[in-house]
C-alpha cells in the first residue's frame, strides 16, 4: 500500500544528493511526527487523571466561561438577527457573512433567536448537524490538498501519518471546539498556492479564483496578492483583482441589503470594525491571543516599562514594521508567506488560537521546499512542532499554587501550554527567520558595493591607461 | 501525482462503462443533494430535520454516542442498563467516560441530554466523526484510485462518504460508523501485496466484530476463498478483542467497588465476575432480539418490513404475519447465504454478506445502510462489461445512498402530529419510506443476475461437454 509511489519516486530523484536531502526532511517530519504522537499520548493520559479539565483547558482555556461553539453561534445569532456590522466586533469579511445567512436560512425558526439563548442553539439538531458536515467537508478536503503535497515525501508511511497529525493538529481542533468556521478560507489559500505556478491554464485560472474567494471569506489573503505578480503579467494582477470584486462586492452588497442597520449608521459601524481589528486595544494580559503585545503583560516582563500599553503598542508597531520588511527582503516563497502570515496574526482583530492554523500553510511549503536542508532548519521544524501540537497541561497539577501566585501579582491566570508560550514561540521563529534574511541581505548589498568599487576601480584604471595612451 | 492527472475527466470517459457508471451515480447524488439543499432553504430546514429526526422524534441527535459513554461507564453495566455492546465498544467509550466529568458521566437517565452541553463529550463526539468521515474517504479514494487517478473517482470517494446513510449514521452517533470502517478496511485490503497490512486487515475484522458481532460474517469471504489458516487467525484476534476487553472491565469494575471511594451515590451494584458479564449479555442480547423482532416501523430495511406494508398487510389479512415474517426472513438468509457461495463477483458477494447482516432486525436500522457504501465502492471500481441489471443495480444503490428530497413544505407543527393521526407507523420521509423496497429489490436482482450468470456459465459448460464428446 505504501511502497507504490515510493518507488516512483525513489527512480525520479536518482540524484545521491537529492536523496541525502529528502532523507534529511523524512527525519525532520519523524521528529515532528514523534513529537506530536507523544504529546497526544501524554494529554490522554492527563485527561484520564484529570477527569478532561486538562483537554478543557487545553482547547478552551483556563477562565472557560463560554459554552461549546460559542463563536459558531454567536454569528449565527447575528446572522438571525440581520446584524452583520456591529462597533463591538471585529470586521466580519462579506463572504463569511453571506455563508452564515445561507446557513441560517437552512434553520428552522429557534425561539432563541433574538434572545441569545446558548443553551437552546447548542441542542439545536440542524445547527449540530451542519456544523459536524461542514467540518466533515472541511477536514476530507484539506486532508486531499496535504495529501498532495506529503506524496512528495520520500517515505510514504511518514507523509501519511504526518498528513494526519497535521489536519488533527493543535489549531484545527481548537477551530472545532471554539466553532471558527473561518478556518475554511485555509482551503482556499491552500489551493492558490497549489496552483499559481501550475503550466495547465485551468488550474492557474482556478487558483487565481480560490484566492479571490478567500479574500471575500476573511479579507487578510489579499496580502498574498503580490504573488500573482510574481511573473510581472499585468493581465493576472488585473483578473484577480476583478475576481476579488466578484467574491467581495457582490457578498458584501447582498449583506447590506439584508441587514438591519440604517444606511447612515454602516459606515462608521465599519469602519469602528476595521480600526478595532488593526488597532491594539488596551487590555491586561489576554491568553487568547497571538499578538506580541501579550508579551508586554507577562510576569518579569510586565515590571520593566510602567506604561505597559505604550511599551506594547510600540513593540507591536516594531514587529509589524520589521515583519513587513523582512518580507521584502527575503527571496524565499515559504518564509514570505510565514511573515505575511505572521503579520495578519499579530493582528488584534485575527489573533486566535485557531488562526494558528494559517501557519500549516508555511510549514508544508518550507517541508517541501527542496533546498540543502542545514541545522537551523531542525530548530525551525521545533518551533511549528510547538505551536502546531496541543502540548500537555502538566501545569494543571501546581494549579492552587499557581493560582494564589497570579491573584497575589494581579496578573491573569492561564494553565494551557499553548496559550502561554505561542506568542513567545512565534516571536522567536519570526525573528530566527528575519536575522538570516537581513544578514543574508546586508552581505548581498555588501558584495554589491564590493563589486561596484572594483568596478569603479577598473574603471579608473582604464581611464588612466587612456590618459597615458594619449 | 500529476496536477493535470488531477483534474483530468478521461476523454473516453462515457465510452468507458466503469466510468459512466461513476458518472451516472455522481448526476443522482449531486441532482439530489442540490434539491435537498433547495427545499431545505424553501423550508428552513424542516425537509432536512425530517430526514433524520423523524416525524416524532425530536432533539436526539447524537445521542447513541452519548447514552453509550453514560451506560459504559457504570459499574456492572450489563446489569444496570440492560446494554446489549460488545465489551470492545463498552471499553471504549469507558475509556472516552474517563476523559469526561465524573458528574456528566453519572448523570441521572432523564438528564443524559446534558451530555450534549458538555464541552468535552462534543468535542470528542466531534472529532471521532470528522475522523471516521475522512478515513472511510481515504479507503473509499485509495480503493477507486488504485488503477487510475482522476478526479472522478475522487469526487464518487467523497460523495460515498457523505452518503445518506454516512450522515444519518452520524447523526445518531452510532459506533456502527467505526465498524464500517474497520470492515471496509477487511475487505479492501485482505489480499494486499504487503503481510503486515494482510494482517491488519484480519485484526480490523476482529475489531468490527468485537464491537458490534454481526460484522463477524465478513469472516465467509476467507472461508469461500479458503483462506482456512488466515480464518483461524482472524477467529483468535476476534477471541482476544471479546475477552481482553471483558477482563479488563472486571478489573475495572472489581477495583472500582473495591476501593473506598465505591460507597458514593454513582456505583449501586455490586457482585461482578466475567462469566455473569457474559452471561448477562447473552441474556440482554436474546431479550432484544425477541423485542425487536415484533417492532416494525420506517427505519428498518429488514423484509419483515416489506410485509408490514399497508397493501401486503390488507392481503395477507387473517394469515399469522409475525410468523409469515420470521419464514421470510429464515428463507432470505438461506437463499443469500446460498447466493453468497455461488456468485463470483466480489461486490455481489460483499453486498449479500451485508444483506444477511441488515435482514436480521435487530441490526436493520437504515443508518446501518452505511456497509452498502463497501460493495458500491467495488462495483463503481471493477471494470467489467455492465449487463442490464447492472445498471439497475447501479440505480438502487444510488437511490439508497443519495438524499432523495421531499418536495413539500412542511409545518414543524403539522408533522409532529402526523404519528398520533396516523399511528406509529408514519413518516414522511421518502427515504425511509422506499428504504426497504429499494434494498430487498436490491437483494432480488443482485440474487436474479447471479442465478442468470451461473446458469449461462452451466449452459455453457455444458455446450462444451457436448462438443467434445461429439469430437
Amino acid at each position: 500500500m505504501f511502497s507504490k509511489n515510493t518507488k516512483n519516486l525513489n527512480a525520479k530523484s536518482s540524484s545521491p544528493l537529492l536523496k541525502n536531502q529528502m532523507a534529511i526532511r523524512d527525519k525532520m517530519l519523524f521528529a515532528f511526527v514523534l513529537f506530536y504522537s507523544l504529546a497526544i499520548i501524554v494529554d490522554i493520559i492527563l485527561a484520564q487523571i484529570s477527569d478532561g479539565n486538562t483537554t478543557i483547558i487545553s482547547f478552551f482555556g483556563t477562565e472557560f466561561d463560554d459554552f461549546r461553539f460559542y463563536l459558531h453561534l454567536d454569528r449565527l445569532d447575528n446572522a438571525a438577527n440581520k446584524t452583520f456590522f456591529l462597533p463591538t466586533k471585529y470586521a466580519q469579511a462579506p463572504l463569511f457573512s453571506l455563508f452564515y445567512l445561507f446557513l441560517n436560512s437552512l434553520l428552522n425558526s429557534s425561539p432563541s433567536y433574538g434572545s441569545y439563548d446558548y443553551h437552546t442553539l447548542i441542542l439545536n439538531q440542524n445547527i449540530n448537524m451542519y456544523y459536524l458536515l461542514i467540518f466533515a467537508a472541511f477536514f476530507v478536503i484539506l486532508g486531499i490538498i496535504i495529501s498532495k503535497h506529503t506524496a512528495k515525501m520520500k517515505s510514504q508511511l511518514v507523509g501519511k501519518v504526518f498528513g494526519y497529525t497535521l489536519i488533527l493538529s493543535y489549531p484545527l481542533i481548537c477551530a472545532v471546539a471554539i466553532g471558527d468556521l473561518s478556518v475554511i478560507g485555509l482551503i482556499f489559500v491552500f489551493l492558490f498556492f497549489s496552483g499559481y505556478e501550475s503550466k495547465n491554464a485551468i488550474i492557474r485560472e482556478l487558483s487565481l479564483i480560490s484566492l479571490a474567494v478567500s479574500i471575500g471569506f476573511l479579507l487578510f489573503p489579499i496580502l498574498f496578492l503580490p504573488f500573482t505578480m510574481k511573473k510581472r503579467s499585468k493581465s493576472i494582477t488585473i483578473k484577480t483583482l476583478v475576481y476579488c470584486m466578484v467574491f467581495t462586492l457582490i457578498p458584501f452588497l447582498i449583506v447590506l441589503v439584508f441587514d438591519k442597520k440604517e444606511s447612515a449608521e454602516l459606515l462608521p459601524t465599519i469602519l469602528s470594525a476595521l480600526k478595532k481589528s488593526f488597532i491594539l486595544p488596551k487590555h491586561k494580559l489576554d491568553f487568547n491571543t497571538l499578538s506580541v503585545a501579550n508579551i508586554a503583560y507577562y510576569p518579569i516582563i510586565r515590571n520593566i516599562f510602567k506604561d505597559k500599553h505604550l511599551f506594547a503598542s510600540v513593540l507591536y508597531c516594531t514587529t509589524q514594521l520589521v515583519t513587513l520588511v523582512a518580507i521584502f527582503a527575503t527571496k524565499t516563497t515559504w518564509k514570505k508567506v510565514f511573515f505575511i502570515t505572521y503579520l495578519i496574526v499579530n493582528a488584534p482583530g485575527f489573533s486566535t488560537q485557531a488562526m494558528l492554523a494559517f501557519f500549516i500553510l508555511p510549514f508544508i511549503l518550507f517541508i517541501t521546499d527542496e533546498k540543502n536542508r542545514t541545522k537551523v532548519d531542525w530548530i525551525y521544524t521545533g518551533l511549528f512542532a510547538l505551536l502546531l501540537t496541543p502540548l500537555p497541561t502538566i501545569l494543571y497539577f501546581w494549579q492552587d499554587s499557581l493560582s494564589s501566585w497570579a491573584n497575589k501579582n494581579s496578573i491573569s491566570f492561564e494553565l494551557n501550554l499553548n496559550h502561554i508560550l505561542n506568542p513567545i514561540i512565534l516571536i522567536i521563529l519570526m525573528l530566527s527567520l528575519t536575522i538570516p534574511s537581513f544578514v543574508e541581505k546586508i552581505k548581498t548589498c555588501v558584495a554589491v558595493a564590493k563589486s561596484n568599487e572594483y568596478k569603479t576601480e577598473n574603471i579608473d584604471d582604464v581611464l588612466r591607461s587612456k590618459e597615458a595612451s594619449i | 501525482m500529476k496536477k493535470q492527472d488531477f483534474l483530468a475527466i478521461p476523454k473516453n470517459a462515457l465510452k468507458n462503462e466503469t466510468n459512466a457508471a461513476k458518472l451516472t451515480f455522481l448526476i443522482v447524488f449531486g441532482l439530489c443533494f442540490v434539491l435537498t439543499i433547495i427545499m431545505a432553504m424553501i423550508t428552513n430546514g424542516v425537509t432536512f430535520s425530517v430526514k433524520f429526526f423523524g416525524t416524532g422524534r425530536f432533539s436526539d441527535t447524537f445521542m447513541d454516542f452519548m447514552n453509550s459513554i453514560r451506560d459504559s461507564s457504570q459499574v456492572n453495566m450489563y446489569r444496570t442498563r440492560w446494554t446489549i455492546y460488545p465489551p470492545l465498544a463498552a471499553l471504549f467509550f469507558r475509556f472516552i467516560g474517563g476523559m469526561m466529568s465524573q458528574n456528566s458521566v453519572h448523570i441521572s437517565f432523564s438528564g443524559r441530554k446534558e451530555l450534549l452541553i458538555d464541552p468535552i463529550a462534543m468535542l470528542i463526539f466531534m472529532l471521532f466523526a470528522i475522523l471516521c468521515v475522512y478515513l472511510i474517504f481515504k479507503m473509499l479514494d485509495y480503493r477507486m484510485q488504485s488503477e487510475k487517478k482522476c478526479l472522478l473517482a475522487k469526487l464518487c470517494a467523497f460523495c460515498l462518504a457523505f452518503s445518506y446513510p454516512v450522515v444519518y449514521c452520524l447523526e445518531r452517533g452510532n459506533i456502527t460508523i467505526f465498524c464500517v470502517i474497520t470492515a471496509m478496511f477487511f475487505v479492501f485490503f485482505r489480499n494486499s501485496n504487503n503481510k503486515f497490512i494482510r494482517e491488519l486487515a484480519l485484526i480490523a475484522l476482529a475489531i468490527s466484530a468485537g464491537l458490534k458481532f454481526y460484522p463477524a460474517i465478513f469472516g465467509l469471504i476467507l472461508l469461500a476463498e479458503k483462506k482456512f489458516f488466515a480464518a483461524f487467525r482472524c477467529i483468535i484476534y476476534g477471541l482476544i478483542c471479546f475477552f481482553g476487553p471483558i477482563i479488563i472491565i472486571n478489573a475495572m469494575d472489581t477495583a472500582i467497588l473495591s476501593s473506598p471511594s465505591s460507597n458514593n451515590e454513582y456505583f449501586e451494584n455490586n457482585a461482578t465476575s466475567i462469566s455473569y458479564m457474559v452471561s448477562r449479555l447473552i441474556k440482554n442480547l436474546i431479550n432484544t432480539v425477541k423485542n425487536k423482532a415484533a417492532i416494525s416501523n420506517y427505519s428498518y430495511v429488514s423484509i419483515q418490513q416489506i410485509f408490514m406494508l399497508a397493501p401486503i398487510k390488507k392481503l395477507l389479512q387473517g394469515y399469522d404475519i409475525p410468523k409469515i415474517c420470521s419464514l421470510a426472513i429464515i428463507i432470505s438468509e438461506v437463499i443469500a447465504g446460498v447466493g453468497f457461495f455461488i456468485t463470483k463477483e466480489e461486490w455481489k458477494r460483499v453486498f449479500l454478506l451485508i444483506y444477511i447482516i441488515l435482514n436480521i432486525p435487530i441490526a436493520s436500522s437504515v443508518y446501518a445502510l452505511s456497509f452498502i457504501i463497501i460493495p458500491f465502492a467495488i462495483y463503481l471500481y471493477e471494470k467489467r462489461s455492465f449487463k442490464s441489471a447492472d445498471w439497475f443495480s447501479l440505480l438502487l444503490m444510488s437511490i439508497l445512498t443519495s438524499f432523495i428530497p421531499i418536495f413539500t413544505t412542511l409545518d414543524p407543527k403539522s408533522i409532529q402530529l402526523l404519528p398520533e393521526v396516523f399511528g406509529n407507523t408514519i413518516d414522511i420521509c421518502p427515504q425511509k419510506l422506499i428504504a426497504a423496497i429499494v434494498f430487498q429489490t436490491l437483494f432480488f436482482t443482485v440474487m436474479i443476475s447471479s442465478i442468470s450468470s451461473l446458469t449461462e456459465k452451466i449452459i455453457e459448460i455444458r455446450k462444451q461437454r457436448k462438443q467434445r464428446r461429439e469430437v
